[in-house]
């Protein structure tokens, strides 16, 4: 007949005993569920309102792994807890099969365990503490989940934790063991001697002994008074024995025996629970006694107040123990006690043994994990001494798990997981914290970092030749303008340009400076053309295009018309002085007097200006075209269609003279406002009394200012329509253009005589001042004597036509049609040549300056004289016709040559030796050759010959024919690292000396001459097929760094010209450094 | 060096470097997800699956 509990329960098989009580298998008869009830064996020492607090702390937990306690129920006093039926076998069953769970499922069992002691643990307020983890503790369900059973001596945790209470042999903490180590201490101590006659007390597990009466009578025993017994229970043994008070008796419990033993008040005994033995001690007050409880004894004992008793727990114990108020020292007291009046009323408990103080916390329970897990994998249960657990080798688990399990059963509690919490994380992170693991992410972070590093490393090289190339980029557009800016004339933008395309201090982003960038440098600064002559200055920007230019007689100040100013400069500044305002016509003109004073044709008439003064100094009546007299104290003034002159005096404006041109004009351009085409001559002599003009209508006259009765006409009227002309001295010069037609005329205006002249089919350009009478016709300028008509050469610009000049003191200006500018010296040689975009309608020219204008651009080109004299290295007779001169290795002679004969010179200029080659016309080659022992000219004619002529001396060296060369001309070049190879015909080419690659392809606008190195630079020299010799600085790359005009020769570092003007100069060759602070000296000036 | 200049060797060398790093970590990418794959596979084999 089943046993109804609480008229709820039905109980139906006990399925369990243990020290704290039984466990039946039952079912809830309402919800027919089945339901463990576990019949609780304190009830002896522990009220039931200690069970239903125990109770109401374990109802109040859920979670996965941890069986539900749903009820208390008393019946027949017996109280029983009712919970979770969990269905499975407990682990002890697997380990006593012999059945051990692989790694990985231990691990899935440990992190289930540990959830629930994480949950356990972190109960409120402090946690509970499970205190008897063990692998019987522990229940598989069928799905292989775990479950955490058996919360008997659970206790629920303090601030500073719990004290010990119970615990099981292999898997309890060493805290557990506490006392048994103050035992231990106390034996050394002589506090041991009562157990001195007890021999079972040896290597910690009591021995048994058949002289000792024994018993497996299930009947309670009872010594009272004084006697002097020894009790032992045996297996099966079930009894209840009371040492009352005056009894002296020894109580062994062996294994099995399940007895309640009550020590009363005076009884003096020793109570020993030997393995197996499950009994519930009751030391009374005033009990003398020594509890000794041996492993494997599952007894719960308790000392009441006033026993005095010595407490051995032995390896393996299984009890609870508490010690209560008033305990004498050491007072234990034995009993399966609620874990928070155990915690309580000890906290009161003032004890000095040690054992006392011993706390048990959430590690207790980590430990006893630990060791469960350690008995579970190896099959072997731990040692009960902590310190001896050997770690688990690799053939039982991996080192991880070892490391954890040995970590996790560490002896002293801080050298544990010191939360359930950590050690779960240390099972979890078993795959990340795995060395195999830990290794794979390092090679991936490693590589990660490697490649990331080399990404941003190419990306920053790519980011960074970008910007070099786009700084490169712009460092070419810069030098290109400079370049153009050089061909306009503004060599301070050029210089500017130059500048800004070479990046000082160069950053990384900065490209290195390109050839381009140095090479506009240097051609703005023009460091290496040491040839004498105009060499471009500056730009100056004007409002409006030019329609007259004029400089001032000594050539230091500049005027210029344009709509509707004029404006004056000073041409060493270049800064405007003054702007003037001017009619409104393309005629209107503008005169220098002197440097200080200007008369031009004012709005409001014409107008002296003093320069100096900043102020007007007359006004006379309104005209537009003006000319002044070569001694400049008379202006003559024309309206643009007046019919009449007059002439003022310079200095203050009176009206010298008038005269009427009997209804005649000057030449109106049907649109004066933009242009003047400068068809008329309008001229004054040199002392202001005679006046040529032409007029509209073909007529060209000299009037006479003062008696118009000596009035020359030279043409009534013509048909004549483009006039020019002027006065040198008596003389008047003058041509006259109709279409396809012109006319040259001198007319001796004295005599009244036509001296002369021509006619041609050329465009005639005339001027005529008090320098002379000039003429330039096609590529030929002439100055041209009005008496004998001979003509001397003044300019000749091969074949390019004349479209203006200037004569000035000492040079010719020559303007050409392809926009180039050329300056002559007094011998017609040709001193040196600006390029220019346009051809040029005005140009003028002083002993210091020369200007350039075309009617087009709005603006003005300044040349200045440059003179090199101060570089002059030798001189020599510049009428010698040479086609190559070189400076002997001893720098004591120069040597000019050409194909014919030669001439050796002295620094000095003096002619040292001079020959000619034999056989000229079938010299194949000539090289001009210096080393340590001295110089010579090397000479090789076609048949072989070659001789070799001293660069002192002219005689010959040697002799000797080998031989003969190739018809084609081919010479070689080898320097450090190049060989340069050039064939009469094609660029030459340069070769890589070690990889025999060809590296650059030259100049092959010339002839390679020669190839010098200086430094990391190389210098070709050429000749041009214009005869023009000059060099090219290259520098590593075969880039162009400069050009070198003239360059003769390379002597070291010094670069020596031949300027073809009798002289030959030198420079050195300028660094980058130095060529930018001269670009930047040269933009400050 | 290969007839380039300074600021090309950056541009292209720049270029070539991360388009070799690119080609590497793909590579890499796929090494790595390979052998993870297999010490994944070991290492549940050895602990189980991952535990959350």
């Amino acid at each position: 007949m089943p046993q109804i509990i609480a008229g709820m329960y039905e109980l139906q098989q006990k399925i369990g005993a243990g020290g704290g009580g039984v466990v039946y298998l039952g079912r809830h008869i309402r919800l027919d569920k089945p339901v463990v009830l576990k019949a609780d064996k304190r009830t002896l020492n522990v009220g039931p309102e200690t069970l239903r607090r125990e109770v109401d702390l374990l109802k109040g937990l859920s979670h996965t792994y941890i069986p539900q306690v749903y009820d208390f129920v008393q019946e027949e006093g017996v109280v029983y807890t009712v919970m979770d039926y969990i269905q499975g076998e407990s682990l002890d069953k697997l380990i006593a099969q012999d059945r051990r769970p692989g790694q990985a499922e231990l691990v899935g069992w440990a992190c289930q365990l540990l959830e629930a002691l994480v949950y356990l643990h972190g109960r409120p307020p402090y946690g509970i503490l499970h205190g008897d983890i063990k692998p019987a503790n522990i229940m598989r369900r069928p799905n292989g989940d775990m479950c955490l059973i058996d919360f008997n001596i659970a206790l629920a945790l303090g601030e500073d934790g719990a004290v010990k209470v119970g615990f099981s042999r292999g898997y309890a903490s060493p805290e557990h063991y506490g006392a048994d180590y103050l035992v231990s201490h106390q034996a050394a101590a002589g506090t041991h001697s009562q157990f001195k006659n007890s021999s079972f007390f040896r290597g910690g597990r009591p021995e048994k002994k058949d002289s000792y009466p024994h018993s497996d009578s299930e009947n309670p025993r009872s010594l009272e008074g004084r006697a002097e017994s020894t009790l032992v229970l045996s297996e099966g043994a079930e009894s209840t024995s009371a040492l009352n008070e005056g009894a002296e008796s020894t109580l062994i419990l062996n294994e099995g025996t399940g007895s309640t033993s009550a020590l009363n008040e005076g009884a003096e005994s020793t109570l020993v629970l030997n393995e197996g033995a499950g009994s519930t001690s009751a030391l009374n007050e005033g009990v003398e006694s020594t509890l000794v409880l041996s492993e494997g004894a599952g007894s719960i004992s308790a000392l009441n107040e006033g026993v005095e008793s010595a407490l051995v727990l032995n390896q393996g114990v299984e009890s609870t123990l508490v010690l209560n108020e008033r305990n004498g020292s050491p007072r234990l007291h034995a009993g399966n006690i609620a874990p928070s009046r155990a915690y309580g009323e000890n906290a009161s408990t003032g004890s000095t043994s040690g054992g006392r103080g011993i706390m048990l916390d959430v590690r207790s329970d980590v430990y006893s994990l630990g060791a469960t897990l350690y008995h579970l994998i190896s099959g072997k249960k731990p040692p009960q001494d902590a310190r001896e657990v050997q770690p688990l080798g690799k053939d039982v688990c991996s080192a991880a798990i070892s490391a954890i399990l040995q970590k996790a059963m560490a002896p002293r509690p801080e050298d544990r997981y010191q939360t359930a919490q950590e050690m779960l994380t240390a099972f979890r992170q078993l795959h990340r914290q795995d060395i195999r693991a830990v290794k794979h992410r390092r090679r991936m972070a490693a590589w990660a970092v490697v490649l990331t590093f080399t990404f941003l490393a190419g990306g920053a090289g790519t980011f960074i030749g970008m910007k070099q190339l786009e700084q490169r980029q712009r460092a070419l557009t810069l030098a290109e303008y400079s370049a153009n800016a050089l061909a306009e004339g503004d060599t301070t933008n050029a210089v500017g340009l130059a500048l800004q395309a070479i990046p000082r201090p160069r950053g990384i982003l900065d490209a290195p400076l390109t050839a381009h960038a140095q090479k506009a440098l240097t051609d703005a600064l023009g460091v290496y053309d040491l040839t004498d002559g105009y060499k471009a200055l500056d730009a100056i920007g004007l409002p409006g295009a030019p329609f007259h230019i004029a400089l001032s007689p000594e050539g230091t100040r500049l005027a210029v018309v344009y709509a509707y100013e004029a404006a004056v400069y000073d041409l060493a500044t270049q800064r405007q002085i003054v702007a003037l305002p001017v009619q409104q016509s393309a005629l209107s003109d503008c005169v220098f007097v002197d440097e200080d004073h200007i008369v031009y044709a004012g709005n409001a008439g014409v107008t002296g200006y003093d320069l100096e003064k900043g102020q007007t100094v007359w006004t006379g009546e309104v005209a537009t075209t003006l000319t002044l007299s070569a001694d400049g104290q008379v202006v003559a003034a024309v309206d643009r269609d007046a019919e009449q002159v007059i002439l003022y005096r310079t200095s203050d404006g009176v009206k010298l003279t008038e005269r009427d041109f009997e209804g005649r004009h000057l030449h109106v351009p049907v649109n004066d406002i933009f242009a003047d085409a400068g068809d008329d001559i309008f001229a004054l002599n040199a002392d202001g009394s005679l006046l040529a003009v032409s007029f509209h209508d073909g007529g060209l006259w000299i009037l006479d200012m003062d008696d118009p009765q000596e009035d020359l006409i030279l043409y009534e009227e013509s048909d004549y329509s483009h006039f020019e002309g002027g006065f040198y001295g008596k003389y008047f010069a003058f041509s006259a253009e109709k279409s396809g037609e012109a006319r040259f005329g001198i007319v001796d205006v004295e005599e009244a005589v036509f001296t002369g002249g021509y006619s041609s089919q050329d465009h005639l350009m005339v001027r005529g001042d008090e320098s002379g009478i000039y003429l330039a016709s096609g590529n030929l300028l002439v100055r041209i004597d009005p008496d004998t008509f001979d003509e001397r050469e003044m300019a000749y610009t091969e074949d390019a036509r004349i479209t203006g000049f200037s004569v000035g003191p000492e040079h010719t200006l020559v303007a050409v049609e392809d926009g180039r500018f050329a300056f002559y010296d007094s011998a017609a040689c040709k001193m040196s040549v600006e390029e220019g975009q346009q051809n040029s309608d005005f140009v003028v020219l002083s002993s210091g300056y020369a200007v350039a204008a075309n009617r087009n651009e709005p603006s003005l080109r300044l040349m200045a004289l440059e003179d090199h004299r101060e570089a002059r290295l030798a001189s020599y007779d510049p009428r010698y016709i040479h086609d190559e001169a070189r400076v002997s290795q001893d720098g004591q002679s120069v040597m000019l040559f050409g194909y014919e004969d030669f001439c050796i010179y002295d620094m000095g200029g003096n002619i040292l030796a001079q020959g000619e080659f034999p056989d000229a016309e079938h010299i194949y080659d000539q090289q001009f050759r210096k080393s340590a022992e001295g110089s010579w000219l090397e000479v090789i004619w076609y048949d072989g010959m070659r001789r070799l002529y001293s660069a002192a001396d002219g005689s010959v060296l040697s002799e000797e024919k080998g031989t003969p060369p190739e018809k084609d001309l081919y010479e070689e070049f080898i320097t450090d690292r190049y060989r340069v190879a050039s064939a009469l015909h094609g660029a030459p080419v340069v070769y890589d000396l070690d990889t025999g690659l060809q590296v650059a392809v030259l100049e092959e606008d010339g002839y390679l001459t020669y190839v010098s190195q200086v430094g990391e630079y190389l210098i070709t020299e050429y000749i041009a097929t214009s005869g023009e010799r000059y060099g090219l600085l290259l520098d590593q790359h075969m880039e162009k760094l400069a050009y070198l005009p003239g360059l003769c020769d390379v002597a070291g570092d010094m670069l020596i010209f031949d300027c073809g003007s009798g002289n030959l100069r030198q420079c050195r060759l300028y660094t980058i450094q130095e060529l930018i602070a001269l670009g930047e000296a040269y933009i400050e000036e | 060096m290969f007839g380039l200049s300074e600021s090309e060797l950056f541009f292209y060398g720049g270029i070539a470097v991360m388009a070799a790093a690119g080609i590497l970590a793909a590579l890499c990418v796929a090494v790595f997800t390979c052998t993870g794959r297999r010490l994944k596979k070991k290492l549940e084999q050895e602990y189980g699956k991952p535990q959350r």
